[in-house]
This record gives C-alpha cells, structure tokens and sequence, in this order.
C-alpha cells in the first residue's frame, strides 16, 4: 500500500505538472494570438494615417482569440493605442494587449460597436464574435471603420459624396443639385457643414401629395441635433430612443423633410415603413448622380459617411 | 500443496527492483521532457518578446518621421500621440520626413521631464522601455540642428548627455561654428602645445592669407584662441571689423580672447595684420549662444562645445538585449512668403538621424493586466547592489588597470528617469558598472561642473560570494543605487544645465575628478542635469541718483568689486521702443570702498553702441565677502534703436560715482552680453 501510495502520489505531482506546463502553453498561444492582433489592427490604422484624406484599406480580424476566446477592440478618446481585451485560458479572467496608434482620432460606425460594450463616452468597443472584414477610411484626418460603400439596401451597394456648405442645412430650402431633379422628387444626401465639420443626413421630400414614414433601426455616430422643416415631424421614438419620422406633403407644402446632424462620421439605419405617392426616394451624391432606393416597406436602408 | 510463507506473502511482489529501474526511468524521461518543455516555452516567449519589440521600434519609428502627430500642431500641454513632421495644410497633412524642431525638442524635453508618458504614449504600455539618439546625417555632433529658428520652445533642452541650448530672445537653437585654425591657415606647429592643444595643433599665422569660412547669416559671439604673447601687436580680422588679438587674454600660455559681438553673412573673412613670426592662434569660435564661455569647458575639448557624441534621451540600458532603428529625416524651416506661395515646404540643409532603441532587459511580467500573469522573460539580471553614503574617505590611490567600467547612470524621480538637482533635496541615482571590488569596498564619488562642488560619496561593500579579478567569473554586471545630497551652501551654482561628473575608485577612497586628479579607475563626465534652488541671491534695489542725464561717464581703473555676472534677462521678452522696460541683473562680488556699482546697459547695432539705461546699486560694508545679488532696473527703450535681433550690453563700475559706456574698455569692471530682440517699428 505504501508502494502504491508513492506511485500515485507521484502521478498526481506529474499530472499536476503536466497540467501546469500545458496551460502556460496554452496561455502563452493566447498572448501571441492577441499580441499579434492587436499589432496588425494598429499597422492598419497607423499605415493609413499616413496618408492623405480619401484612402481606404481593409482589415480581416478572427472569429476568436487562440482557444474559442472571444475578444473585443477598444478605442478611447485621448489615448492613442488600440486595446484587445480577451480572457486568459487558464483563470478565464481578463487579458489586455495594446499597440501603439500613431493617432487617437479612430472613429467606429460598425453597428456592432453600439451593441454588447458598456461603452462610455470617452470609449469605443467593438465586441467581435465572428470572423469580420472591416473597411477603413481616412477622412478628415480621422480613422474610420465603416461599411464598405456608405449606402447599402439589400442586395444594393453604391457610393455617394457628401455635399459640400459652410453652414447647417435647411430642409426646406434644398441646394441646388436638390431642386435640378425637379419639382418631384424625393432624396437623402449627405451634407457636410465645412464650417465646424458636421455632417448631416437630410432627408428633403418634394413629391406633392406624397406620405412616408421612417424609424431608425440602428445608428452610431454622435448625434448633435435633429431638425425639422415643421414641428413635430421629425422626433424621437420613446421606445427606442431612436429618430422617427412621419411626413405628409400637402399639395400647397413645396418641400418636407429634416435632418440628423452628427459630430463626426455617422451611420444610420433606417426603414420606411409608409410610403405613398408616385415619385422615386433617391439618395443623391453632390457630384449629380443618384442611387434609387427600393420602396419595399420595411425594407432597411443604411447610410454611413464616410 | 504448499502455502507460500508468511515473510513473502507480507512483501507483495511490486516493490522488485524492476520497478524501481522503471520508475527511475520514467521520472528520467519526465523530468527531462519537462524541462525541454520549459526551455521550449521560455525560447518561445523569448522570441515573442523580440519580435514585440522589433514590432515597436520599426512602428514608433515610423510614427516618429511620418507622422505630425495627435493633435497635429501638438504642443506638451495636449499631445496625445507623438509625431515629429511639419503639419502642412488642414487635417494634419504632413510632408514625411520633414521633421519640425520645435516638435523634435519638445519630444526630448518631455522624455527628460516626464518619461514615462512619453514610452506610454509611443509604445502603447509600460511593458518595454525606449531611448532615443538624435545626430546628424553628414557632421559630427549636433550641428545639424544649431541655428534652427523655432517656434514654441524657449528653454535650453537637455539631452541626458549634453544641453541643446535655446536662444531664447532670437527664438532659434544656438549655433557653434569651430573651425581649427590649422585648418584655415596650415603651418602646423605643435612646440606651445604643453597644455593642450584642440586637435593638436597651432597654426603659425605670421603673414596668413585671409580665410574664408562658411557662416549662419546673423549676430554672433566671436571667440579666438591665440597663443599668449602680450607684447605682440597683431591684430585680427572679421569682415573687415579689427580686434587686437592680444589684448585683454587671461589666464595660461593659452587662452581664450572673446573678440566681440558681430553681424555675419553666409561667409566670413579672416585674416590678420601686423603679425610677427612666433603669433600663434589656436581655434576660432563663431556662436550665438550669449552665455557659452569656452574657458570654463577646457578640460579635455578646449572650450568645443560640440561633443561629437548624439543626443540621448529616455532610459538607456546597460547591456541586455536592445532593438533599434535609424530613421532620417530633413530639419524643415519656418515658410518665407515665396515659400506659401509656390507652396513648397522649406527644409535647411542638415539631415537629422534618429535612432529608435526599444528594451526589456530586466525581469518582467508578462504583458497582460491583472493577477492573470503566469510567465516571465528570464534574461540574465543585474546584480543590485547598494553604495552606502559616506562622512569622509578622501585617499585616492592609483590603481591600473582599472577593475571597474562605468556603463551609464539614471538620475530618478517620482514617475522615472528625472535629471533634476535641487538643492537641499536628495535625489536617488543608479549607476550600471561592470567589474570587481578586488577584495576591497569601492568607492564612488559624485560631482557638478568639477571638483569643487561635490554632492555625494558613497562605499560599495564587497558582496558576498565575489570572486576576485582575474577569475573567469569574476567580471560581474552591477546595478547600484546611490543617494545624492546637494548642499545649498556646498553649491552656489546658478540655475540651468550643468554637468554631473561621477568617478570610481577601487582602492583608499573617493577620488576628485580632473585636473584636481587623475588616479580614478572610471570617470563618466557627460550627464546632463538641471540644478535649481541652490543659489540665493539677495534682491537690491537699483536706481538712478539725481545728476540727471547723462550721467558722469567714465571707465576707471578696475577695483575687482564686481565679479561675474551671472545673468542678464529682458523680463518682457523683448525691448519695445519707446516702453519702459525691466532688465534683470544677477551677479557675484561686492560693491567695493565706496558702497555704490554704477551700471550702464547699452544696445549695440553694428559698430555702434548706443545707451539706453543706467543705475547704480548700493550696499556699503560687504566688501570682502563674496555675496550674491539679483536687482532690476527700469529703462524706456529710445526710438533711435533698429528693430530686430540685437545685443543689450550691462557694463559695472565701481570706482566714483562713474559709468563706463565703453564695454571693450579693458577698464570695464564687468560685463554681460545678450542678444535681444527690439521690436515696436
């Protein structure tokens, strides 16, 4: 029995051994998968900060960290670095890897940057738990991840530029590449107040005798202001939080409409869940050209600049 | 059928000695592969560990000559990310490897002011340690960036191991133009050289021909080194302006003669007249810094400032494992009004290198947060030794060759690595020396300027377990800590950039530095250190009698009241014609027989010096003593002055109630020189 007592008392010290060896294997695989992340994310921005306005680039990040971890990427405003929060194989508890960022202004117009974080607002965080490709755009002089064409609808993907104006929009009186489609039309642009580098999504409904409706599903970016042609129009679901918007242009009402004024980039979401009338919703780009949207109700509309 | 006995039933029939063969057999094994396993995952981690670093210094680098930074025009009160190009345009649009001295500089006073903020913010974490080297491309020293106009930085910039200084009042880096004079003139000839020559030789300039040597457009401070012979008539000339090359030289066989102030061009002539066989110059020094003296740095360069060392900045380890890049760049200048239009961005002619060094020598944890941490990067330690302070051990005693080599020493603060001296405070330093205590305790002494001003001694007792030199493991790393204990009334240095001389010696007791003695086994010489606090001086008032203007004028013969002065400042920046503005004087002496200095500031432009102050202090009974003053005097600046840059002379006398206006009268008792700047047109 002391024999016996021995052996096992030596296979429990071999196992515990062993234990011991294969999760500081597995901690260190953890430590690299997450180190090497998080330096390829930030050769990715600080590549792109390097160049001028107007580039784009692609970053793929994984499902999940070594060992089925899942992670999330962080930002924080004044900081420059980007931090990879896993959790350790061995304790399950929490992992931080950063890499230096050669700018702090990164901006996330994921959608899923406004869902699965507690993030405050000085914090962005992108929880990921499947495998994403992400575009990233420089835009004045900031970092953006963003969707890969800044309008999407289904099956639908096109690019549109912002329109240009050193002042706020005003949704009842229209720029000109708005008022050339027409007396009829129905539009979204983008708007950029090149005075304080705001940018607006406006939406301008010129189609005598025409109804919609809009509810925002999704939407990141900071929102400054929401404007209206007429009190009451363009407001705020109470139930989400969220803008909606309920338009009828009477036949002596030339344009209706509104606008989502953001700090910095945006993306929105939305679905029309009314519409009445005979003329197309088109989202305008300042250089002439326009995208025609679908006029399936219910069907989502995203938006995202840039 | 036969029972077995009961002696072999109680034994069993395990414990044979083929188990016990197989037992120790497979521990063997097990053991052995655990400890492959081991080395396996510490090569693993330890390759990990480099590549990080090589990883962050390539990207910090990079980050560094590309980018301008967050936010782009950053100063130290609001950087988020360090970079060091011109921003050019909105949105922080830079031209890469345009690099902006302010930002340069601001980069090196932040890693000496507040060092970990800077590895934070450039490596993303405090998991490895950095250092920088600044040189220049194509010289030696930093000459690529003397003279460089600046935009926001105004305070002398210290590297660890040497100053940038800052012409505050011309908003630019000082310059130092030396040239050797057998560089200019040949005719080598080394027979005065007994006390030391710059680069070993004189030049004979008996019937020279004029020299032309390149120059930075604006004032200098013209200094010449010139072999002594008081007799001699020679004279010397810059651009035509003649200064005696004799008179007024001090001190030695050889000396240097401060010329004058001068406007200069790209290019300035040289030459000499009524020389003699046997008239001898040394080395010329054309400079823009007001207050470098080249016969207090005559120890070993002869008054060059320029090192020839680069800058270092940050924390820089002794041995281990370091991972390094050298990145270039141009030095960009301030846009003409040409330049804004054709939009071109201006760069000087120097290229800047910067060498990028990342770290993680000493044992550290791995880099993740919390109590998670489960591994270590082994690397072969320091071993941490402590040098004990000590009341007096004064017995230097010869012992070469030297058991003890100094790599480098940290002077700490609360957040890091802190150059800072105040007076009255002590401050802890670690030195990293490599070597042997040979059986006894080694001594370590501590140094500004020179001998003279000591601010710690302490003893290195032998460690246990040292073997001696001489032993193929008796060559040992160390990591000592000292305290240093600066004396206020031991050090009456004034504030600003001073040098920290350390010297070790392994036999007797501490040891001064050079030229009081050369029996040291190691000395290191060339840290950098800000000392404050340690100098008081006692304000007086400085005011104008009731003669009226002018004043009795005169340069009487020297009475040794007033001795140097210390420092001269425009406390609004600049002198604005037609205000009235406040000059600051400190300075050392007395204010001799008749209790009063009179003091004259001048303006000079071009040849001419032109009055714009005057006062007179007045202290009766300190004769004899050697006291501390600081006064201000009020003048309104006359509208006869040119605007620009320009020179604000204080010149004292203290002999009967006279004020000299003559500062190249050898009469003058003291006299200070800055450069100013008179604006108000």
């Amino acid at each position: 029995m002391v024999v016996l007592g021995i052996v096992m008392i030596l296979f429990i010290i071999i196992g515990f051994l062993v234990y011991r060896a294969y999760v500081r294997s597995n901690d260190l695989k953890i430590y690299v998968s997450g180190e090497r992340l998080a330096n390829r994310i930030a050769d990715k921005i600080n590549s792109l900060n390097a160049v001028s306005d107007g580039h784009m680039t692609t970053l793929s990040i994984p499902a999940e960290l070594f060992g089925a971890r899942n992670y999330t990427l962080k930002f924080y405003d004044n900081e420059s670095a980007a931090f990879i929060e896993g959790s350790a194989f061995s304790t399950g508890s929490d992992l931080r890897f950063s890499s230096p960022l050669s700018t702090s202004n990164v901006n996330c117009l994921l959608p899923e940057c406004t869902r699965g974080c507690n993030a405050t607002s000085s914090e962005q965080c992108l929880k990921v738990d499947e495998a994403m490709e992400i575009t990233l755009k420089k835009h004045a002089g900031g970092i953006y991840l963003t969707q890969r064409h800044n309008t999407v609808q289904e099956s639908l993907n096109a690019d549109v530029a912002a329109y240009d104006l050193k002042g706020k929009p005003d949704p009842s009186n229209p720029p000109a590449f708005v008022t050339r489609l027409g007396a009829q039309r129905n539009v979204v642009y983008v708007h950029h107040n090149t005075a304080d580098k705001t940018y607006a999504l406006v939406f301008s409904m010129a189609g005598q005798g025409g109804r919609m409706k809009i509810e925002f599903v999704n939407m990141t970016g900071r929102l400054l202001e929401l404007r209206s042609d007429d009190a009451g129009e363009f407001t705020f679901d109470a139930a989400t939080g969220l803008p909606k918007a309920s338009w009828d242009n009477p036949v002596t009402d030339p344009v209706d409409g509104g606008s989502l004024e953001f700090k910095k980039g945006f993306r929105g979401c939305f679905a029309m869940t009314e519409i009445t009338g005979p003329n197309d919703w088109l989202v305008l780009s300042s250089d002439g050209n326009n995208v025609k949207l679908s006029k399936t109700e219910d069907l989502v509309t995203c938006i995202a600049y840039p | 059928m036969h029972s077995l006995p009961v002696k072999m039933k109680s034994k069993g029939q395990m414990f044979t000695w083929d188990m016990i063969f197989g037992l120790t057999l497979f521990l063997l094994t097990f053991g052995i592969t655990i400890s492959i396993w081991d080395t396996s995952y510490n090569d693993l981690r330890s390759s990990e560990d480099g590549y990080e670093m090589t990883w962050l210094v390539e990207t910090v680098g990079d980050q560094l000559v590309r980018t301008a930074g967050d936010p782009p025009n950053w100063a130290r009160e609001n950087v988020i990310t360090y970079g060091l190009t011109e921003e050019s345009g909105a949105y922080g649009q830079t031209e890469s490897r345009i690099i902006d001295a302010d930002k340069l500089l601001m980069l090196l006073q932040d890693l000496r002011s507040n060092y970990t903020k800077v590895r934070d913010r450039l490596l993303g974490s405090g998991t490895y340690d950095l250092y920088l080297e600044v040189s220049c491309l194509n010289s030696t020293g930093l000459t690529c960036l003397q003279g460089i106009p600046l935009q926001n930085v105004t305070d002398t910039v210290g590297c660890n191991n040497q100053p940038i200084y800052v012409n505050r009042p011309w908003k630019m880096t000082n310059s130092y133009e030396w040239h050797e004079a057998e560089d200019l003139w040949g005719n080598n000839d080394e027979s005065q050289c007994a006390i030391g020559c710059s680069r070993g030789n004189l030049s004979a300039i008996h019937q020279a021909p004029d020299a032309h040597v390149p120059s930075k457009k604006g004032g200098h401070y013209v200094w010449v080194r010139v072999l002594g012979n008081p007799g001699g008539g020679a004279w010397i000339f810059i651009d035509q302006t003649a200064y005696p090359l004799y008179a007024g030289t001090s001190g030695g066989i050889i000396d240097w003669k401060f010329l004058g102030t001068q406007e200069l061009g790209y290019e300035a002539v040289i030459g000499f007249n009524d020389t003699a066989a046997g008239d001898m110059v040394d080395a010329l020094l054309l400079t823009t810094d007001q207050s470098y003296d080249p016969r207090r740095d005559n120890r070993d360069r002869y008054g060059n400032p320029n090192t020839g060392k680069p800058c270092e900045a940050g924390l820089k380890p002794a041995g281990g494992e370091v991972h390094t890049v050298m990145k270039t760049g141009i030095i960009g200048l301030p846009p003409t009004a040409l330049d804004r239009l054709t939009g071109r961005e201006p760069v000087g002619d120097g290229i800047v290198q910067l060498r990028v060094a990342v770290w993680g020598g000493r044992e550290r944890t791995a880099r993740i947060s919390g109590e998670t941490t489960t591994s270590t990067t082994t690397t072969t330690l320091r071993k941490a030794i402590d040098c004990n302070p000590i009341a007096d051990k004064d017995m230097c005693v010869s012992d070469k060759p030297s058991v003890i080599t100094m790599e480098n020493t940290v002077l700490w603060g609360a957040g890091g690595p802190e150059y800072t001296l105040t007076c009255g405070i002590n401050k802890d330093v670690t030195i990293n020396w490599v070597g042997n205590h040979g059986g006894n305790p080694n001594y370590f002494a501590f140094f500004v300027d020179d001998g003279r001003y000591m601010v710690g001694k302490c003893k290195s007792d032998v460690p246990a377990n040292e073997v001696p030199p001489g032993d193929p493991n008796g060559d040992y790393e160390y990591e000592m800590n000292c305290t240093l204990w600066p004396d206020p009334v031991a050090l009456p240095l004034p504030n600003g950039m001073h040098t920290l001389i350390v010297t070790a010696e392994n036999e007797g007791g501490f040891c001064y530095p050079s030229p009081m003695n050369d029996s040291y086994d190691a000395v290191m010489d060339d840290i950098n250190i800000d000392l404050t606090g340690c100098l008081n001086y006692n304000s007086i008032p400085c005011q104008k009698w009731a003669e009226g203007y002018p004043p009795p004028f005169g340069c009487l013969p020297a009475s040794d009241s007033v001795g140097d002065i210390h420092s001269l400042n425009v406390l609004g920046g600049a002198l604005t014609r037609g205000q009235e503005e406040t000059v600051e004087v400190k300075w050392e002496g007395d204010h001799g027989p008749y209790g009063h200095v009179q003091w004259t500031f001048l303006v000079k432009y071009g040849s001419i010096y032109d009055t714009v102050g005057y006062c007179h202090s007045d202290v009766v009974g300190d004769t004899g003593t050697l006291n501390y003053y600081t006064m201000e005097c009020k003048f309104t600046v006359p509208g006869s002055i040119p605007c620009g840059p320009q020179y604000l002379y204080a010149v004292a006398e203290a002999r009967d109630g006279r004020y000299c206006k003559e500062p190249d009268n050898p009469l003058a008792e003291a006299v200070k020189i800055i450069g100013v700047t008179v604006d108000g047109c």
